[in-house]
């Protein structure tokens, strides 16, 4: 059956192909950084190794053990409510709880900044209130190591909040009913069964999160705390250190590689875990009176605390206080918006290649490819910006010896130095954010459908025209926006990458703020917010939509 | 056997609301310690409701619920479901994927020492045939596998009840064929006192010795399959339990009643001379028999392999059930001679 259908498509440049290439294209950089990394030597590299690197690794690793700890702590609790209790409030707040996903972590840390530092509203209150002044009173030092993880909790516990309410909306309430007709009170039960029986998908969700602490580097680098992020930036272009850069990089490349296997492990244990469970009645826990509302506070805090605040800060600063200079802000915003434009339309039309490249080649060469073009999601975006600059760099050169070889004038750096740097290196890192999208998309179009077009007579075209594409829209558009939404917000490959004086929104953002102008920095951070907030809405209805047939 | 009876399960007048909608009507219900119970119904009879009540995962809203003498629900009591001492088998299995086997089974012996625990596990796997089966994880585990090793754990704390709610609905009609005589005699043998749910009788006849066929929130009649069966006292017990047709008849006198298919006598008879009732009357009630007088009409038929199921129109156009031999086979439309072959008549205002 598979060959009559790819028999059609064989005057297609094969696809097979295709998919290798993307696989290439996603092993490139980390290919370069390895390459790079082993020009050892370097005095500078002797040095890092002694002085900063124990630094590096002891502040990710504490980055990472808080974080993690964090986004469980809240991710958790709030996720089992919100599947399996009722209480007051409960409908508004399970979307509520995803909105912090609209939120950049830097952009929350500039935020906090500013509404917690001496000169913030919340310190001068407390002076007018007391009549202290500066000196007379302790208060908590926002820009800290604390700070950074409290910052990137809240804006990363969504991740571990949706796969534990998957797998509790999974579970139902039955196991906690097992577990206590066996003896064990509620919280017991709880404790030894329905988090237990969550657990792969839970640590599912915590890698994600310990994957974006570890390629944070907007937060770290504004709030002093020195990882492999900041050290990676810093040896690459305070020292100019393309070796040291590389080195920093591979070592970081071995936290995400232990990530990327933890993930991997933890999602075949959940697969296990769904098949053992049969679809049982789906039966809610009422919380009434205060245990009510004390779940509804439960919920609320991080609602609050990730998105309320820093948004009504943002569009306070906005409206008020910032001094906004349309023509250049919407020059801003229009860079900005081709530059994610393309990327996404890159990103998406090379899934859509691969996406069919497995279905019309589910051979193990192909799906190979595939998965692993869509590993680059777990690359932080230094690693990638090293890693594609450098191929990039040195085609350049070759490109120029070539010229001026023929007798040309030298072109100068046309990829390393132009936005074609910039688009592979979101090609890299957002593929996989893509191909997820297509691949659950096209997986609707079930195979069945094919044949019977086939067996009406239809041709390839035909077949793609009046099936997949009328199937494929939403999911295509969906992929198309996500993409849009992330480049948006990158911010560490776009600051390495970008063109000689071309800004975007996140950019801008991050200068202002470094200059301490964090009311001028509004405008730019609460777009890419606003614009956020449309994948999560997205998200929601799918989820919505979900919950309906659960 | 003669063991002595004492009551271990008594619920009085229960009540149950869901909102406005009354799920249980003032329930009363007595069971005797080593009896094994089956609560039979078609859905949304309330037979789930109650043995939530008496496991404690549903409030009640009137009434009692006393389990050995001691008050669980009712009167502003409610005990914890895992202070009760009621094991409960559920209807999704339930088993726990994250652990294996001998986890799972020893899962309600935290209280006891880890040796007596692991004796207890490795006695209850010899008695359901799965000695040697501790290690394996609940995904490598056939269905009725499964749902032995979900009885077994549910069992092992030695709880006073145990309460089965449709725990074999998921498996293939052979497989419960199979299983649920098995554990019936397992829970005989242990001394367990059971309560089953279910809406299919024969898995019903196959595990109990008292059925209480439940309707609208009430037990309708409580007693042996074989009662239940033959002697229904109520129009819905006697329809929902088996097949068999209703019949228009006159009561002649306290002995007789007339109907289509003439005179039929056999027990005694309540209801005033003269008076209209139903007669109900089961397919093996009816015998084909060629040298008969009264004649039906074969409407259809069912080949059952050891027998056909026939559907006959009467004289007056009314239908009835009626047994034949497998090798009797008649077509559709042909008249077939029945007869009368009841042992216990059964008349319904």
């Amino acid at each position: 059956m598979r060959d009559l259908l790819s028999s059609q498509i064989r005057y297609l440049p094969s696809l097979k192909w295709v998919a290798l290439a993307g696989a290439v294209m996603v092993l490139l950089p980390i290919v370069a950084v390895l390459q790079q990394a082993t020009f050892v030597g370097t005095d500078l590299w002797l040095h890092i190794w002694q002085t900063v690197l124990p630094d590096y690794v002891s502040n990710s690793l504490l980055m990472m053990l808080g974080v993690g700890a964090g986004v469980l702590l809240v991710g958790v609790p709030a996720a089992w409510l919100a599947a399996t209790c009722q209480f007051p409030g409960r409908r508004w707040l399970d979307w509520a709880l995803l909105l912090p996903l609209a939120m950049p972590a830097y952009i929350i840390a500039y935020t906090y900044t500013g509404i917690l530092d001496y000169a913030g509203p919340v310190q001068s209150g407390l002076r007018e209130l007391t009549g202290w002044g500066y000196g007379d009173y302790w208060f908590w030092q926002v820009r800290s190591l604390t700070g950074a993880m409290i910052m990137m909790v809240l804006v990363l516990y969504p991740y571990v909040y949706l796969t534990a309410r998957a797998a509790f909306l999974e579970q139902s309430t039955v196991s906690m009913n097992v577990a206590r007709s066996l003896g064990y009170g509620r919280w017991q039960a709880w404790f030894k069964v329905v988090v237990p029986m969550a657990r792969p998908a839970i640590i599912a969700g915590l890698t994600l999160a310990l994957m974006e602490t570890l390629a944070d580097y907007g937060t770290v680098q504004y709030f002093g705390v020195t990882t492999f992020t900041t050290g990676i930036f810093r040896t690459f272009y305070g020292l100019g250190d393309t070796a040291g850069a590389a080195q920093l990089a591979a070592v970081l490349l071995l936290f995400v590689v232990t990530l990327i296997m933890v993930e991997r492990w933890s999602r075949r244990r959940q697969a296990y875990h769904v098949k053992a469970q049969s679809s049982g009645g789906f039966t809610t826990i009422e919380l009434a009176g205060w245990r009510g509302w004390l779940a509804s506070f439960v919920c609320l805090i991080p609602v609050v605390l990730g998105f309320v605040i820093p948004a009504l800060q943002l569009l306070w600063w906005t409206l008020f206080e910032a001094h906004v200079q349309w023509a250049s802000f919407w020059q801003l915003a229009w860079n900005t918006f081709y530059l994610s434009a393309m990327a996404a339309i890159l990103a998406v039309c090379l899934a859509l290649l691969l996406a069919y490249a497995k279905r019309f080649y589910p051979q193990q060469s192909v799906r190979y490819a595939v998965n692993l073009a869509g590993m680059g999601y777990a690359l932080p975006g230094t690693i990638i910006a090293i890693g594609v600059m450098l191929p990039l760099a040195w085609l350049d050169h070759r490109l120029n010896d070539a010229f001026v070889w023929l007798g040309w004038a030298s072109p100068g750096l046309i990829l390393s130095g132009s936005l074609v740097v910039l688009l592979l290196a979101y090609c890299v890192r957002f593929l996989a954010v893509a191909l997820g999208g297509i691949q659950s998309g096209l997986g609707q179009v079930s195979p069945s459908l094919d044949v019977s077009a086939k067996g009406m007579g239809r041709n390839a075209w035909d077949k793609l025209r009046l099936i997949h594409v009328p199937l494929m829209r939403s999911s295509v558009l969906t992929a198309l926006l996500v993409v849009f939404v992330d480049v948006l917000k990158e911010l560490p490959a776009t600051l390495m990458l970008r063109p000689f004086d071309f800004n975007t929104l996140a950019v801008k953002a991050y200068e202002l703020a470094a200059d301490e102008q964090l009311v001028e920095a509004a405008p730019a951070s609460l777009m890419i917010v606003v614009v956020g907030l449309i994948p999560v809405l997205i998200l929601n209805k799918a989820i919505n939509r979900h919950r309906q047939r659960v | 056997m003669t063991k002595q009876q004492t009551t271990l399960l008594e619920v009085k007048d229960l009540q149950v609301n869901y909102g406005p909608r009354q799920a249980l009507a003032g329930l009363d219900l007595n069971l005797q310690e080593g009896q094994l119970l089956c609560l039979l119904g078609p859905s949304g009879c309330g037979k789930s409701t109650l043995l939530r009540a008496i496991a404690g995962f549903q409030g009640v809203s009137g009434g009692q619920i006393r389990l050995a003498q001691q008050l669980l629900s009712g009167n502003g009591v409610n005990i914890a479901p895992e202070q009760r001492q009621i094991g409960m088998v559920f209807q999704d299995i339930a088993l726990f994927p994250h652990l294996n086997v001998r986890d799972n089974i020893a899962f309600g012996l935290h209280k006891w020492s880890t040796q007596d625990a692991q004796q207890r596990v490795e006695y209850l796997l010899s008695m359901v045939d799965l000695t040697g089966y501790g290690d394996r994880y609940p995904y490598e585990l056939s269905g009725g596998q499964q749902q032995r090793v979900a009885l077994i754990r549910a069992i092992a704390p030695k709880c006073k009840l145990l309460l089965l709610d449709e725990p074999f609905s998921g498996l293939d009609a052979a497989l419960r064929e199979e299983l649920v005589p098995q554990i019936a005699t397992l829970l005989k043998r242990e001394g367990i006192t059971g309560i089953l749910v279910s809406h299919d009788q024969k898995e019903a006849f196959a595990f109990a010795d008292q059925i209480a066929v439940m309707n609208h929130g009430i037990i309708e009649q409580l007693t042996s399959a074989y009662e239940i069966y033959h002697k229904p006292t109520s129009r819905f017990v006697a329809d929902f339990v088996g097949e068999g047709d209703f019949i228009a008849g006159q009561i002649l006198d306290n002995q007789q009643v007339s109907c289509v298919l003439g005179n039929i006598s056999g027990g005694e008879l309540h209801h005033e001379t003269g008076c209209k009732v139903d007669v109900f009357v089961r397919p093996d009630d009816i015998l084909h028999d060629d040298s008969s007088s009264i004649k039906g009409h074969i409407v259809s038929k069912r080949f059952r392999g050891t027998h056909f199921l026939y559907r006959v129109a009467l004289a007056n156009g009314e239908q009835v059930a009626c047994f034949a031999d497998s090798h009797h086979d008649h077509d559709i439309g042909e008249d077939i001679g029945i007869k009368l072959n009841m042992e216990h008549l059964l008349t319904f205002r």
